[in-house]
């Protein structure tokens, strides 16, 4: 395997206990002796199996509170069955099992399949499970005189007790089914990234109901040892240790948040607990004394063993900082707090601002984003911002909203020069920009989200003024024509609504400039002409908007004059009475470098993929395409015109509710994604991080995640196998650094990509979906990829392939497909223009003023390189 | 063009959504209902004014203490200790009183205590950053230590004039500690709307980003809600000693915990933080109050009380979680 053989929380505490050993052994030396050892082991046992199997539950992400109380019930049907049967054996531990495993599977059931919050599920099971071992015992304990039963908890081998025979045997299987398993694989994958898991064929759902069962086995043997230990059966037994056993689990680094944890360092952590209570009471320490010191080295421990303590430390302390000098700087420029609050909506300033970009750049290491950009925006206009994707209006965005420094240049506030080191300062500034995420508080109302953080009370740290806040977001809201009550929870809002309340609230701070990222990506139709409409309301009341958009339609609609932005310059400053769409395009497009993704031609065989009419019922409306061995098939649409929607029904990620999917000349629609892998499909999602990589699992364990299901056996890892597989693949997908053992979140987009593509390849599929693979890659690792992808046809598979960068599918596919709103709407052999593309795209005929002038466009740029 | 693309806007009888949406808002109040109409058809004795009182006065410790708890949760965090911190300041409360301090004296000694333990969840959670299961686990075992010690001078019997008032009087005929939690009640709510402190909790554990983009200031707050709810376990803590009369290691732990937990979440607080009401918290410990009480009242053994306990539990749980599902499903559109 991968890792190495102890984790650093299991080194830290070893140290730790071997330290307390000594200094125990120090103050009194029978504290070495091989009895007490053993009676430290016993005291732990329990503790120890039952934190196991809490390790694999906390690895899937979740939480069992019912050990305890699941024990306690076990013990007391055992007992009762015990007396039924007449002291069998077989049967009183078949119960005790049973018992137990029902609970886990009542936990498993509540979590894994109706998705209830594990703490509140267990927190449930742990209220039943213990009212009904009360209830059947009716509070009585029993005493056991059946040795068998006994056995577990009681006998010793050769001096050694069982239980920590027990204790070690468990561990090892532990170590194995983690380790060594693919189901121990797939608790990782499901804790450490659930849509990654589910993007990668991993029944998650089953593996997360297996770990509640898993956790249930452990409970069982639990109550065996514990009715071995005390010779009764006591209802109230196991009071307390979900607490332990979750302690052992964090002590030993196994993180709540899930997919990281290991059982040896677990096992670890429930002895240093152990350790140091049976050390303290054999110091003589009272018992209150353990309970706090525990409380104290439970702290310790976990700052000590938690990575992700130690850096939400080293955030914490610089959000102080810049709180700080936040502060400090609000000092230095006094006025503020007397401009907010009362003065809603600017009502009083209705100066008329400029701002002046001069001569902007922005470095990175390796890329010139930025490179002399100028241009100007005034209040009361509306200027449109554009340019494909990678062209730079993103770093401008950045740039003007304080989230960068340009590298050279300027920004001039009515012709004084302004240097924001901050959000906060663009923000004084008056320059908001509407995010599409939202910086909205869902479960506050309108009226609460306009004044959150700058709150109107009656007098310093005084009660909220409430009525006050809300007529002025009613004023405001009048104001400005938005039809939301201020009283409304933002929650319930569409979000058209909400981006009103954002852009209200935005006007609220006396913002003057207004700057909107693709605001009506997300929008339906009706809430589309609303936001014109208020656009066109804020731009007469003097508010001035910097609108991004790549839908000409509404820019000719909305915008006076354009700034287009092309690979980090500004080609052009058209006012739009003046330019023709066609023009526009061509401005945006410009000519390229057609060769830096080579072109190979390989011959052509059977469909391979084809689909017909499918719709998922959403943004999905209707597709046709097909995709044949030996051929790349360019996928190209704007954002949101269903790209990445096709690729997840194809896939099996979301419903098939109208149309036919054919996979290899079989019918797809209904299987799942690992059946998909199964017949041969790849699969390689948009978003990287959030569906592509298990961030804290190494790049072998990332590679084989899809292939140790094929390639496993009886569900155990063929370690070796998998090790040469991983090898070969990192020297051909030239991975860097080749380091198998290093995770994954330390590698390079591109080196992270590669490793995802990896994954697939290694299942040698024959389709290949792959949603954008070079996205945020750079120039080197995204013509490796490319070359991947050539040697991939040239071998036979049939690949679909969109890219957020035109020109780079078009170079390197046989077809395109064009997508808009949903619907596949043309089909281009190899050689199309970018510009017709475009068009057809963005759906041009219906917002061309003159048809004549988008003909003569085509003509200007086309032909592409042939 | 547009009619084309935009998307279909399917309309359902506004009906069938403004059910849904009483539904989903007094889940627990209707909850309730169902519970004593219940009670009603199988015995209808249970709901004698004399044990409609006993319901009332139970409910009392597991309200306030549900209330700090639902606090806690608004705000995206979780509180452990306060079960066993209720303990701790009783004790610290009944020692006093044993060693002669005036009862305002040992009333302020038991609310440091309480807000003492807060403080110090709150630098764990707050400052250092601990996840708050953790942190107040840990402070939780502390807590169990420092009842150990503080029991160790015995079982304390309180005689106090003001107490025996709070625990067992009336006013008008009401008793008080029904009273007392009413006007704890009343004063969370006034908190909790009224205040920026209020406010900024919902805001922290609705979106934690967004508030503190918004300039909300989130360690400050993260620790002045430990504090609050260690204020709680003290107010708590005051009810029971005033009640019981009778202080010991055991007046309190995590079966309390547990009650003020349930109370809260069957009162439609959200574990995630952002939601949650003074209304439907205490809600929730009439019903939790209602259910132990009324087992009693209709023969249930002690024992089996637990059991039907947890068995309600798990099925609120479960309604819970349907209950949001029913939510997600909302129209969107809310206008004036």
């Amino acid at each position: 395997m991968t890792r190495r053989a102890l984790s650093q929380p299991s080194l830290v505490l070893l140290v730790a206990v071997a330290l307390a050993a000594v200094a125990f052994s120090l103050a009194r030396p029978s504290f070495l002796s091989a009895g007490n050892a053993f009676n430290i082991a016993e005291q732990t046992a329990v503790i120890s199996l039952v934190a196991f199997g809490m390790t694999a539950v906390i690895l899937t992400r979740g939480i069992d509170l019912s050990v305890g109380s699941s024990l306690a019930l076990a013990s007391v049907v055992g007992g009762q069955v015990m007396h039924a049967t007449g002291g069998s054996a077989a049967a009183t531990i078949a119960a005790v099992f049973g018992t137990a495993l029902l609970v886990g599977a009542l936990n498993g059931l509540l979590v894994a399949v109706f998705g209830v919050n594990a703490f509140m599920a267990t927190l449930g099971t742990y209220a039943l499970a213990g009212g009904a071992a009360v209830s059947i015992s009716r509070g009585a304990s029993t005493n056991v005189g059946n040795d068998a039963v006994l056995w577990l908890g009681r006998a010793d081998v050769a001096g050694v007790p069982v239980s920590t025979v027990l204790t070690v045997v468990v561990l090892a299987a532990f170590y194995v089914l983690t380790r060594r398993t693919v189901l121990g694989r797939w608790w990782y994958a499901a804790g450490g990234n659930r849509t990654a898991a589910v993007a990668s064929g991993i029944p998650v759902r089953w593996a997360t109901f297996v770990a509640y069962l898993t956790s249930g086995l452990t409970v069982g043997l639990g109550a065996l040892v514990t009715i071995g230990r005390l010779s009764s059966i006591q209802p109230l037994a196991g009071q307390g240790l979900e607490f332990s056993a979750i302690t052992a689990a964090v002590i030993g680094g196994t993180s709540l948040a899930g997919g990281r944890g290991d059982v040896v360092a677990t096992f670890l952590g429930s002895v240093f607990v152990g350790v140091i209570s049976a050390g303290l009471s054999f110091l003589g320490v009272s018992q209150a004394m353990i309970y706090v010191l525990t409380g104290v080295f439970v702290v310790v421990a976990v700052l000590v063993s938690q990575r992700e303590v130690f850096a939400a430390l080293g955030e914490r302390y610089a959000t102080a900082r810049a709180v700080l000098a936040n502060r400090l700087g609000r000092l230095r420029r006094p006025g503020r707090g007397a401009r907010r609050g009362a003065a809603v909506a600017g009502s009083e300033d209705q100066r008329v601002h400029r701002l002046e970009v001069e001569g902007v750049s922005k470095m990175f290491p390796g890329v010139v984003a930025l490179e002399a950009v100028g241009f100007s925006i005034e209040s009361g206009e509306v200027v449109a911002l554009m340019g494909e994707n990678g062209a730079g209006k993103s770093t401008l965005v950045k740039i003007l909203s304080g989230n960068y420094r340009p590298s050279a240049g300027g920004i001039l506030l009515d012709g004084t020069p302004v240097r924001h080191s901050g959000p906060e300062d663009a923000r004084r500034a008056g320059i908001a920009v509407i995010h599409q995420h939202f910086t909205l508080v869902p479960d506050l109302t309108v009226a609460e989200n306009m004044f959150i953080g700058e709150e109107l009370r009656w007098w310093p740290f005084g009660p909220l003024r409430r009525r006050l806040m809300r007529s002025l977001t009613r004023d405001l809201l009048r104001e400005l024509d938005v039809p939301v009550s201020p009283r409304a929870r933002v929650g319930a809002l569409t979000v058209g609504q909400r981006q009103m309340i954002e852009i209200a609230k935005a006007i609220h701070e006396r913002a003057w400039l207004v700057i909107m990222d693709e605001p009506t990506s997300a929008l339906s139709a009706r809430e589309r002409d609303r936001l014109y409409e208020f656009v066109d309301r804020l731009r007469r009341r003097g508010t001035a908007i910097l609108y991004i958009s790549h839908k000409l339609e509404e820019i000719y609609h909305l915008a006076s004059r354009a700034v287009v932005l092309r690979d980090g310059q500004v080609v052009g400053r058209p006012s739009l009475a003046e330019v023709a769409p066609g023009q526009l395009v061509s401005m945006m497009v410009g000519r390229r470098i057609e060769n830096l993704f080579p072109y190979v031609a390989a011959d052509v065989g059977e469909d391979r993929l084809s689909v017909s009419g499918l719709s998922d019922g959403g943004l999905l409306k209707d597709v046709t395409l097909t995709v044949r061995e030996g051929e790349v098939v360019g996928f190209v649409g704007l954002m949101g015109s269903g790209r990445t929607e096709l690729m997840r029904c194809v896939v099996g990620l979301s419903p098939v509710v109208a149309g036919t999917v054919r996979v290899m000349g079989r019918k797809g629609g209904g299987l799942s994604l690992a059946e998909l892998a199964g017949l041969g499909v790849a699969y390689v999602p948009e978003d990287r991080l959030a569906d592509g990589i298990f961030p804290d699992l190494s790049v072998a364990e990332n590679m084989g995640i899809l292939w140790i299901r094929q390639a496993s056996g009886a569900g155990l890892l063929q370690v070796r196998r998998e090790r040469e597989r991983v090898d070969e693949l990192i020297s051909d997908l030239a991975v860097r650094p080749p380091d198998p053992r290093r995770q994954i979140r330390f590698l390079s987009g591109g080196n992270q990509q590669k490793v995802v593509l990896g994954k697939w390849l290694a299942l040698r599929p024959k389709l290949f979906l792959l949603d954008d693979p070079t996205r945020g890659v750079d120039v080197g690792a995204k013509a490796e990829i490319h070359d991947l992808i050539a040697g991939l046809k040239s071998a036979g598979a049939a690949v679909l392939l969109t890219s957020s960068e035109m020109p780079e599918v078009l170079s390197v596919a046989d077809r395109v497909v064009v997508m808009r709103h949903g619907v596949s709407v043309a089909e281009y052999p190899r050689g199309v223009s970018e510009e017709q593309v475009m068009r057809d795209a963005f759906g041009e005929r219906a917002a061309a003023p003159a048809p004549g002038e988008a003909a003569v466009a085509r003509h200007t740029e086309g032909g592409g390189d042939g | 063009m547009a009619e084309l693309t935009g998307r279909a806007e399917p309309a359902p009888p506004p009906w069938s959504y403004a059910v849904r949406d009483l539904v989903v808002r007094f889940a627990p109040q209707l909850l309730l209902v169902v519970l004593v109409v219940a009670l009603l058809l199988v015995e209808p004795s249970t709901l004698r004014p004399g044990n409609i009182v006993n319901v009332l006065v139970a409910a009392a410790p597991i309200a306030t203490l549900a209330l700090g708890a639902m606090w806690v949760f608004i705000g995206g965090g979780l509180d452990l200790s306060a079960g066993y911190g209720v303990a701790m300041c009783a004790l610290v409360l009944g020692a006093n009183l044993q060693g002669g301090t005036p009862l305002g004296v040992a009333v302020g000694q038991a609310v440091l205590a309480g807000m003492l333990l807060g403080l110090t969840n709150g630098v764990l959670v707050g400052v250092v950053g601990m996840p708050a299961f953790i942190a107040t686990l840990a402070t939780m075992v502390c807590v169990q230590g420092v009842t150990l010690v503080l029991g160790g001078v015995g079982t304390v019997i309180i005689d106090n004039a003001v107490l025996t008032l709070i625990g067992t009087g009336e006013l008008g005929g009401v008793p008080t500690p029904i009273l007392y939690a009413l006007g704890v009640a009343v004063l969370v709510w006034v908190l909790l709307r009224s205040s920026a402190f209020g406010l900024r909790t919902y805001a922290l554990g609705s979106n934690r980003e967004a508030a503190v983009t918004r300039g909300v200031p989130a360690v400050r707050q993260d620790v002045l809600v430990y504090v609050f709810s260690g204020l709680m376990t003290a107010v708590t803590a005051i009810l029971l000693v005033a009640r019981v009369q009778i202080v010991d290691p055991k007046i309190a732990g995590l079966n309390l915990l547990l009650d003020a937990f349930a109370a809260a979440i069957l009162g439609g607080t959200s574990l995630f933080g952002g939601r949650g009401s003074v209304f439907g918290t205490v809600t929730g410990a009439l019903i939790i109050s209602l259910i132990t009480t009324s087992l009693v009242t209709l023969g249930v053994g002690a024992q089996n009380v637990q059991l039907l306990k947890g068995a309600m539990i798990v099925v609120a749980v479960v309604v819970d979680a349907l209950v949001r599902a029913l939510e997600r499903q909302q129209p969107a559109s809310v206008e004036a």
